[in-house]
């Protein structure tokens, strides 16, 4: 029983993507822009920020980042998935289409074997923790809720 | 016992107002009685009308401009709209899901947390329906863990 979304709610969540991955991206530049720059697209503006292709690739991004999410939290896929297999399916869908824009707008150099296992790895390991945490709040929240439930259907 | 009724189109609804000097037997059997009164639902399935017990539904959604009710056997269609169900069966253990959907909270097996907010329900027939995050919240207070 999915309440119905406007077009609102879903350029809400993409500028909430869009936001979160732009403070990521100008934290990331200021930090190794310096040595970054010339290496890729992705920073060829050094410590300075964001150059105005980079921050419409990450747009996309965004939007597709949303569309992903949207798909697979769906009613249909809440019923039939569980949050691990639903969160593992997103971030390998988020990650290969990452993949996919480094090779389009070449964020850094293809044949550039370290870059994409560091790439691969931070993503991983950002992507587990996510998983992780949120199973275990989704744990001990279930457990709050049966219990409550179970209370409320003895009194 | 004195019965009094007041037909005028002033009224906006119907209310039953008992007055007593105290709580009597005869007192709390005409009080049960307007409630089992309330808790009967009438619903329709192929062209036939039936009288169902309240307590019987596991769910009831809008779809469009239809209400449909879910017993664990039987889906049947109500002529009464989402709003006038929750007026009705808010204070029995009914509780607005989502826009469409109100939930019958002893039909109620298991719940579990979802992404956003969301919970979902899984029922004694074992169908899974999901809470929305807009009612969530609500769903919780009930329960007492917010």
């Amino acid at each position: 029983m999915e309440d119905n979304k406007t077009i609102f709610n879903y350029i809400g969540q993409v500028f909430t993507t869009f936001g979160i991955t732009i403070l990521i991206f100008v934290a990331m530049a200021a930090i190794i822009g310096e040595e970054a720059e010339g290496y890729g697209t992705l920073f060829d503006l050094g410590k300075r920020g964001l150059s105005l292709a980079t921050i419409l690739e990450l747009f996309a991004v965004s939007i597709i980042i949303t569309i992903f999410r949207d798909l697979l939290f769906t009613d249909k896929w809440i019923k039939s998935m569980s949050i691990f297999a639903r969160n593992t399916v997103f971030y390998v869908s988020v990650s290969l289409m990452i993949a996919l824009f480094v090779v389009i707008f070449k964020w850094f150099p293809v044949e550039d074997f370290k870059a994409w296992l560091g790439f691969f790895i931070s993503f991983s390991i950002c992507s587990a923790i996510g998983v992780i945490v949120s199973r275990l709040k989704e744990k001990a929240e279930d457990r709050k809720m049966n219990k409550a439930l179970e209370k409320y259907n003895n009194r | 016992m004195k019965v009094e009724i007041d037909i005028d189109e002033k009224y906006q609804d119907t209310v039953v107002k008992i007055t007593s000097p105290r709580l009597t037997p005869e007192v709390e059997k005409m009080v049960s009685l307007l409630r089992m009164m309330d808790s009967q639902i009438p619903v329709k399935k192929a062209d036939e009308t039936y009288i169902l017990d309240a307590e019987k539904i596991l769910y009831i959604e809008a779809v469009e401009r239809n209400t449909f009710v879910y017993t664990e056997e039987e889906v049947y269609e109500s002529g009464l709209k989402l709003y006038e169900f929750e007026a009705r069966l808010s204070e029995r253990d009914f509780i607005r899901i989502s826009k469409q959907g109100l939930l019958n909270l002893k039909k109620v097996k298991s719940l579990k947390a979802d992404i956003n907010r969301r919970i979902r329900v899984t029922l004694v027939n074992d169908e899974q329906i999901v809470v929305s995050r807009m009612y969530s919240d609500e769903l919780r207070s009930r329960l007492g863990v917010k």
